[in-house]
């Protein structure tokens, strides 16, 4: 693609390119015990199909607190078989109600039952969901509701996730893969506009989208507030008519996340366990710890990259936007390389040049760095030609480093890869062991497209965090380079530290540097 | 006659977009200073004021890194013509003041010893032109995150990157021409291969990696 054709258009795929392993989204059940949960919930189904029914109620007893249940549908005769069916429910109070056939699942919940939202502060969202329309459909109900409802323990998870973020507003099924070309605005971002600007936020045509795909979702009520507050009524929404795109209930399902954000929370995927075939993108977690960790770095919000919507230049002969959605990938690489993280006062790099870096140019590129460190950050150079790794590190936490910027080689290191590599590593608590990215270079192990994690730290210049240093020491000198990068890499995945790729972080490596006289041209 | 020392790079920055590729490509410029002085021109399109300084604070610390290495911006600044692929490149050649001189895109980043190859191609011989070959990179491109795609088969880039003598060529044929869209460097380089010696021994060596946005 030349320069002229790419001119103007989203930078990133137009179409979804990703699989679902480039999403992260949290496994349930937890690798832990959870037993808590709220005193009461509120089960907000919609039923149109109630031969589901009976597969409905099975996982709904899996509902380990009480609940009680607002089922709607659409006629006397089904309101019938609905009470049937759960007749015998002992959880909490049933209340059953027939209504218009209009708003799919969505206008029941949000219209006919918005006054069950002010008496819970945890609901779930339900609906009797059967895709005709597509048969690689076939099996979403059942990993949405094994997402939602597998086990007493997926819930106990859904019930420890909201427990231990405050601020978490729902928790929704990762896309399944079959659904991405549907993960779009397609006909329905002139009226999702329209009711973004009505509950207070622009919506640009650019603007990124993620939604609970299917519309079941468990939810604080309050982060459904921006929605319940449109006061809607049924004859909002278009009479029936089998649409499978267009209607104002498509268009509220692509707003659910951005009204959640609206009303100032976040929100996360959530997969059972086993259910995806790809399995990259799914973190299992097996203490609290783990999912704070989980939490405060998978929380998304899509509201945050408005701004990065906009062109940042402009040009004669630019075209328009493209009007698609961009993924949300790029959040997640905002949040990995720490964007919009503060790198607090008093933090101080060391860079440590040993072996063979020690040329004039790396010591001035390495001042330039230093320089450039956010305001309050200390930096300091230690020159150590000959040195070994072991011993630059050493010297560097001597020195009283929280990150030290271990250099072995003839190269330049960018102006700004020093505070590049502190802000990821503020990103991640000071528990990521980081690689620079060199350049040009070709051949890169892989990298993971998400969070720039690699399989292991290797190259001219890694920066270890303190912590990792007062856990497991230094590489061990006796293996080979490569094996003491591997070996180095594996133990600090076991001690949970992650293995990441800075890609801000650049470093131009000179392979092979003659001397300077014999090359210098006048 | 051109008597300028080192090596004189032109290259065209379109949009702010386009800055984190600048940004590459300057630092590769800037590795290869320790051999020879480098001048490199950025060719603006119609930047506005804001544009320009962005531009430069991106530079700022870049242009600290050698001191046998600068980097000028020249703002196109007209409303007229519209189309300046062409125009930027002769003004890069216009402004430019050594013997030597190469013309790069923006999503090139130069090898080690890229330049002191082409250069010593051309004292070594009596051509007019040294090429260099130039490799493609599919990345993912994000604002100034530019992420190498994995197992994306690369190749040979079409056009190589040149390093030309001025001295050995008549004024009136060093000059870019208009042609088909983003074929003004390739048409001057088969151009001048038509009427003076071309050096392509280099050809077969990478130079130069073109990132190719995804």
């Amino acid at each position: 693609m030349t320069t002229r054709q790419r001119r103007g258009q989203s930078f990133m795929p137009e179409t979804p390119l990703y699989g679902i392993e480039q999403e992260h989204s949290l496994e349930l059940p937890l690798g832990y015990v959870t037993s808590g949960g709220p005193p009461r919930v509120a089960v907000l189904l919609h039923a149109f199909h109630i031969g589901l029914l009976p597969e409905f109620r099975a996982y709904l007893d899996y509902i380990p607190v009480p609940a009680d249940l607002f089922i709607s549908t659409d006629t006397e005769e089904k309101r019938a078989g609905v009470s049937a069916c759960f007749a015998d429910w002992a959880k909490g109070s049933v209340e059953v109600r027939v209504m218009p056939n209009r708003g799919r699942d969505v206008a029941p919940k949000l219209v006919g039952f918005a006054a069950a939202h002010d008496r819970y502060d945890y609901v779930l969202h339900l609906h009797t969901k059967s895709s005709p329309h597509a048969s690689q459909l076939v099996g979403w109900r059942g990993y949405l509701l094994d997402t939602l409802l597998g086990s007493p323990g997926v819930i106990h998870g859904v019930f420890e996730a909201f427990a231990r973020a405050p601020r978490l507003g729902m928790l929704a099924p990762q896309h399944i893969d079959e659904l991405r070309p549907w993960v779009r605005w397609g006909e329905n971002h002139a009226q999702a506009e329209d009711l973004a600007v009505r509950m207070g936020f622009p919506l640009s045509h650019s603007a990124p989208l993620d939604f609970p795909s299917g519309s079941m979702f468990w939810a604080r009520s309050a982060a459904l507030r921006p929605l319940l507050d449109l006061h809607l009524g049924f004859d909002d929404f278009q009479a029936e008519a089998g649409q499978t795109d267009g209607t104002l209930a498509h268009a509220i399902e692509r707003l659910y996340f951005l009204a959640c954000e609206q009303a100032g929370f976040d929100w996360v995927k959530i997969t059972a366990r086993g259910e995806l075939h790809e399995q990259r993108g799914v973190t299992a977690v097996s203490s609290p710890q783990d999912l704070d960790r989980f939490l405060a770095r998978h929380r998304l919000r899509l509201a945050s990259l408005r701004d990065e919507a906009r062109p940042i230049g402009s040009h004669p002969v630019n075209t328009s936007p493209s009007p698609k959605p961009r993924r949300v990938l790029h959040v997640t690489w905002r949040a990995a390389l720490g964007e919009g993280v503060s790198v607090p006062t008093g933090r101080r790099l060391v860079v440590a040049l040993h072996g063979a870096a020690s040329s004039s140019a790396l010591l001035r590129s390495v001042e330039v760095a230093l320089r450039l460190l956010p305001a309050g950050v200390y930096g300091q150079l230690l020159a150590m030609p000959g040195a070994s790794r072991e011993l630059g590190q050493q010297a560097g936490f001597a020195a009283g480093a929280d990150l030290v910027l271990l250099i072995g080689a003839p190269g330049l290191l960018h102006p700004q890869g020093g505070a590049a590599l502190l802000r990821m590593s503020e990103a991640h608590e000071g528990r990521a062991l980081m690689e620079a990215a060199c350049v040009p270079g070709r051949k890169l192990r892989p990298v993971d497209s998400q969070d720039f994690g690699l399989p292991w730290a290797a190259g001219p210049v890694i920066a270890v965090p303190r912590s990792l240093h007062d856990a497991i020491g230094g590489h061990d000198e006796r293996l080979g380079s490569e094996a003491a990068d591997q070996d180095y890499s594996q133990r600090a995945r076991a001690h949970g530290f992650n293995v990441l790729l800075c890609p801000r972080a650049l470093f131009y490596a000179d392979p092979a540097p003659a001397a300077a006289g014999d090359r210098r041209v006048a | 006659m051109r008597e300028a020392p080192g090596i004189d790079i032109v290259t065209r920055l379109y949009d702010l977009s386009d800055l984190p590729h600048l940004d590459r490509l300057v630092f590769s410029i800037m590795g290869q200073a320790d051999a020879v002085p480098l001048r490199l021109h950025v060719m603006l399109q119609r930047f506005s004021f804001t544009e320009v300084q962005a531009v430069r604070e991106a530079m700022w610390g870049l242009g600290r890194l050698h001191d046998r290495a600068s980097v000028t911006l020249h703002n196109w600044d007209y409303p007229a013509p519209f189309d300046l692929r062409v125009p930027l490149l002769n003004w890069g050649l216009e402004v430019a003041q050594g013997r030597y001189v190469t013309c790069l895109d923006v999503h090139e980043q130069l090898y080690p010893h890229a330049c002191t190859a082409l250069l010593a191609r051309l004292h070594g011989t009596q051509a007019a032109l040294a090429l260099g070959g130039a490799a493609l990179q599919p990345v993912w491109w994000w604002g100034d995150v530019v992420l190498p795609v994995p197992d994306q088969a690369d190749g040979s880039a079409p056009k190589p990157v040149f390093m030309a003598d001025r001295s050995r060529l008549a004024t009136k044929d060093c000059v870019f021409r208009s042609g088909e869209p983003d074929s003004e460097i390739k048409e001057f380089i088969e151009r001048l291969g038509t009427q003076y010696a071309v050096d392509t021994i280099c050809q077969s060596d990478t130079l130069a990696l073109r990132m190719c946005p995804l």
